[in-house]
């Protein structure tokens, strides 16, 4: 149409513009990332620090799943590839390794990110290049945009799912009063998306989320003292749910102690680490602690944790399952469909659309994965989870 | 889509050659130095009709012929409301030309080093002022209007009014009859008696006479070869824009591919023209794509548009031309509600398909649906509804705490209808919730606001209003001191309401909320990129915004629905294909689709909050 500004300038607008498409041409020939023998895909998290064991589970997950299908030929005749560098779950650090990954390691996508603070650092650079990210190990709500933005797909349910599952529960199971239940959160963008889902739900038992007890802590402190007078100020209080990571919820719950709490966490707390530091504390700690999971117990007999573990044995032998290496795993087994739907000419733009056709896979995780040009969340299912007094988890009904 | 540039690049004559050497039909737009406004239509290669600033017709030529600064806007396609100018372009071009000259020596050989320029010398901004022009003084002098201007938003002489015989409804579904244009617009100029003979003497000699005249007929004769080049180059990217044999399905006997003529009707001139150019734009970019893929079951998509200037009373008119001069296939995006009220019922008795109108008034959404009119937006029932949940769930407020601020008409009724329904559903009433309004096209809000300030605890209002008087509303009662949150429904254009209270300095504390029947215009979402990608490539300098994302998205579900409809095609054939589209997942978040029983596409709406630096973020309205 009217693609020129005034007509003096046309011919050399119209001379640039079939340079700019045969530019375009000669390089969608070659796909960043992608060979005839194999595609490689980037991964950021902390591989250090006190949260190096999401980066390592996750990347342990993937790289089974990976190992899985590579060992059955890769796909389309492509070998799967990992290139996973450690950003410290620092944000800053994080842009600059993810622009290595782009840019030195040109990986085709990323997977399996881990930090929210960090992924948000980075996830403009990522839209701006059209760099699709997969998978992430984040329930945060700027991951699951309405619409959902185009190069983000999610496998897991978000936090604000886990937080509605987990007041659910509280109120219909455990019969508690909305009034009777507390917030603790880290006073960032992971405690306002738990928080979202929160108040959300206490809505829809029309109950006022402004009268319930809001409090926190300072991301990278573990300072729950004011926090935990606020709480012990209130007596009627039975519940807390609790949008931490393990360090201050551990602090919360052993100050606590003798106030009779049921206390509730989201997936992203890490049951085990919350188990070991709660058992550390005395037998009294871990036991009734709650905690919601977005995959399955990695211990189910299920066909898909069953194909895990034994994927786990063969090229892991020395790992036991965990919730986070069976969610990187299935969400490398939601990735892999979508790359063979793609088959040979894999591009961004066509495994997007491939990913966009999976409708009801079924893993055999008791949830068909489903995505779709509106929907880029695989699995909305929360799955519940109980301590015992040694810190290890058994299986809650959360409905 | 839009053509936009600078007059010290482009010559006014150059630009209007542009479009009479193809007998094209566009609409030309004008600012001038001193922030004149002007419009001037192109009809199948002639200027039928002119303004800028106060100065209508041939005046308003020779003013837009002495400007060497200034900007330009063409929109292709936009029919002139009514023709005043009935010469062709080349005499006109030449006369006023020779005119301009002989008004130029007269003003140099007076030898007045400067003359005094009312208006150009109005101080509006500090720094210099951009004009080496030199200002036609004379052109004013003729039509004496020396003194400020009128105001330039109505456009010039409109066509006389419709004689009634001309709207006889035989479905009787005009409830609402148009209202009557005496009560609200101002008083319309005379149209101007252009009797002039073409000129005497010989123009030719005249023109070379001067340094002007030459440089002027030098750049017509550059435009003219400039502009076949251009016209060329769009018909080898196959955009070319013939200008006539336009005839609905019928492939046109002159173009080389067959075409669908589709028709709107919305305000292209006055206070609301934003939202038609919007409309327009979106929906272009939408048709522009389905053109570079080859068309649609054979044929390229092309839209004429007419401007009705938001007034029912022109919008039958407008409707009468699309479908009996035109012979459009369907009328796509038109604009208002009240328009629609008035103009539907003809689209209705002659079963022309009526889709996707950016109006969320009640008319449009019967129960059961009018079989031939399709809607992709929620109504303004359902927006007002969406924000009364908001302020009742979210913000927990009760109704007697609410008021409604409505426009005196559809688009008010259809929102106060929804906040009862709403109401009605929570087990609450409407009774305790303070009802005011204002008339439409005008922003009389005093009342309304100081009905507000008298009730003691209110928090909220539910406004369903344009930009105008909601901008003025909510500045008089921040100013008053009162503490309320604002809900305002899509059609206040979010765009200019930001605009307007940013300007006037009224504070902002998460308290304006305006909700969206599409999704925020910055968003990732796979189509919004893909509207983004177009509208940088067809419409350059265009801002993405949700009026034109609205016209894209509608324009889509359009084009999806032909392509279905396959190379046979009829209106009755596009019902059946509608009814039958279910589930259509253009990446918004919500499926699109329509039954013989559900007219509408979508029912989501998005909410927003108005931050305090002018931009908005989307806030839940669970």
């Amino acid at each position: 149409m009217h693609a020129l500004r005034t007509p003096r300038s046309s011919p050399a607008r119209w001379a640039l513009g079939v340079l700019a498409m045969l530019a375009a041409g000669a390089a969608s020939a070659e796909v960043q990332g992608v060979s005839p023998t194999e595609v490689t895909f980037g991964m950021s998290a902390a591989f250090s620090g006190t949260a190096k064991e999401l980066g390592r589970q996750t990347r342990l997950g993937f790289e089974v799943a990976f190992a899985g299908a590579n060992d059955a030929g890769g796909i389309a005749g492509r070998k799967l590839h990992l290139v996973a560098l450690d950003d410290n779950n620092e944000p800053k650090r994080a842009v600059a390794v993810v622009r290595e990954l782009v840019e030195a390691k040109r990986v085709f996508a990323l997977v399996g990110t881990v930090g929210s603070a960090a992924i948000q650092a980075y996830l403009p650079y990522l839209q701006e290049k059209g760099i699709l990210m997969f998978g992430s190990l984040s329930g945060a709500d700027f991951l699951r945009n309405d619409p959902p933005d185009r190069w983000v797909f999610n496998f897991r349910a978000s936090y604000a799912e886990e937080t509605e599952a987990l007041v659910r529960y509280l109120v219909k199971v455990r019969r508690f009063q909305p009034a009777q239940i507390a917030f603790f959160e880290q006073q960032d963008s992971y405690g306002a998306a738990g928080w979202r889902g929160f108040a959300r739900q206490l809505r829809r038992f029309d109950a006022d989320p402004d009268h319930v007890l809001r409090v926190g802590y300072q991301r990278n402190t573990v300072d729950v003292e004011a926090a935990a007078k606020k709480i012990r100020a209130n007596p009627h209080l039975k519940a807390v749910v609790m949008v931490a990571t393990h360090h201050p919820a551990a602090k919360l719950i052993e100050r606590l102690k003798g106030m009779n709490l049921v206390f509730t966490n989201v997936s992203a707390v890490v049951g085990r680490e919350l188990g070991d530091e709660l058992a550390r504390l005395g037998p009294k700690f871990a036991e009734g602690v709650v905690v919601t999971q977005v995959v399955p117990p990695p211990t189910s007999r299920s066909t898909a944790v069953l194909k895990y573990q034994e994927a786990l044995k063969k090229y892991a032998p020395n790992e036991r399952p965990d919730f986070l290496s069976l969610e990187g795993y299935l969400a490398g087994q939601v990735l892999l469909e979508g790359l063979r739907r793609a088959g040979e000419k894999l591009t961004t733009d066509s495994l997007v659309e491939a990913l966009e056709g999976i409708k009801n896979l079924e893993l055999g995780i008791g949830v068909p994965i489903s995505f779709g040009p509106s929907e880029h969340q695989g699995s909305h299912k929360v799955w519940g989870t109980v301590l015992d007094q040694a810190g290890n988890f058994r299986p809650l009904d959360l409905e | 889509m839009a053509l936009i540039g600078e007059l010290s690049e482009t010559h006014f004559s150059d630009l209007i050659q542009l479009y009479v050497t193809g007998r094209q039909t566009a609409a030309v737009w004008l600012t001038a130095p001193n922030h004149e406004e002007g419009v001037f239509y192109v009809l199948q290669g002639d200027v039928v009709d002119a303004q800028l600033g106060p100065l209508v017709g041939r005046d308003a030529i020779r003013r837009a012929l002495s400007l060497s600064g200034g900007s330009f806007r063409v929109e292709p396609d936009v029919v002139a409301p009514s023709r005043t100018i009935h010469q062709k372009w080349t005499h006109v071009l030449l006369d006023e030309l020779v005119k301009l000259d002989e008004e130029q020596q007269r003003l140099s050989g007076k030898a007045v080093p400067a003359p005094p320029q009312p208006r150009a010398s109005k101080a509006r901004g500090p720094g210099p002022t951009p004009t080496p022009a030199p200002v036609p003084l004379a052109a004013r002098g003729e039509t004496g209007a020396l003194e400020p201007a009128p105001a330039p938003a109505m456009p010039t002489p409109t066509a006389t009014p419709p004689p009634l015989a001309l709207t006889p409804p035989a479905v009787p579904l005009a409830a609402a009859p148009p209202v009557p244009l005496a009560a609200t617009a101002p008083p319309v100029p005379e149209p101007e008696k252009e009797a002039a003979p073409l000129f005497s003497k010989p123009p030719s000699r005249a023109l070379w006479a001067s340094p002007a005249g030459r440089a002027a007929l030098v750049g017509a004769s550059v435009a003219v070869i400039v502009a076949g080049f251009v016209l060329a180059s769009q018909k080898r990217s196959g955009l070319a824009r013939p200008a006539y044999g336009l005839a609905g399905v019928e492939p046109t006997p002159t173009a080389s591919s067959p075409e669908l003529l589709l028709g709107m009707s919305a305000a292209f001139s006055g206070a609301n023209r934003e939202i038609g150019r919007g409309m327009k734009t979106g929906l272009e970019l939408a048709f522009a794509a389905a053109n570079e893929a080859g068309g649609v079951g054979g044929r390229k998509l092309r839209l004429v548009a007419l401007d009705d200037g938001n007034e029912p009373s022109r919008a039958a008119p407008a409707m009468r031309e699309l479908l009996d001069d035109r012979k459009v296939f369907a009328v796509v995006g038109s604009v208002g509600s009240a328009g629609a009220a008035a103009a539907l019922p003809l689209a209705l008795e002659r079963k022309v398909v009526y889709f996707g109108a950016m109006a969320g008034g009640d008319v449009l959404r019967r129960s059961p649906p009018d079989r031939y009119v399709f809607n992709f937006r929620p109504g303004y029932g359902e927006e007002a509804a969406a924000a009364v949940r908001y302020l009742t769930k979210v913000r927990r407020f009760e109704p007697e705490e609410l008021a409604f601020f409505g426009q005196d008409d559809g688009y008010g009724e259809a929102g106060w209808n929804g906040l009862a329904r709403e109401l009605d559903r929570e087990g609450k009433s409407a009774h305790a919730v303070l009802r005011t309004g204002y008339r439409r096209n005008t922003a009389d809000v005093g009342k309304a606001v100081a009905k507000i300030r008298k009730k003691k605890g209110l928090k909220a209002v539910v406004m369903l209003a344009t930009y105008e008087p909601a901008s003025r509303f909510i500045q008089a009662l921040k100013e008053s001191g009162s503490h309320l949150v604002y809900t305002n429904a899509s059609a206040v254009e979010a765009g200019v309401l930001a605009e307007r209270l940013m300007e006037a300095r009224v504070p902002l504390a998460d308290d304006v909320v305006v909700t969206q029947v599409v999704p925020l215009p910055t968003s990732q979402a796979s189509s919004v990129i893909e509207y983004r990608r177009l509208l940088a490539t067809h419409a350059q300098g265009e801002n993405p915004g949700p009026l034109s994302l609205e016209g894209y998205l509608a324009g889509r579900l359009f084009v999806e629905a032909l392509k279905r409809a396959g190379p046979e095609l009829s209106g009755e054939r596009l019902v059946s294909i509608l009814e039958d589209l279910h589930d259509l997942d253009l990446g918004i978040g919500v499926r699109l689709g329509f039954s013989p029983s559900e007219h509408q596409a979508s029912h989501k709406i998005w909410g927003t909050l108005l931050q305090p630096n002018g931009t908005y973020r989307s806030v839940d309205l669970e």
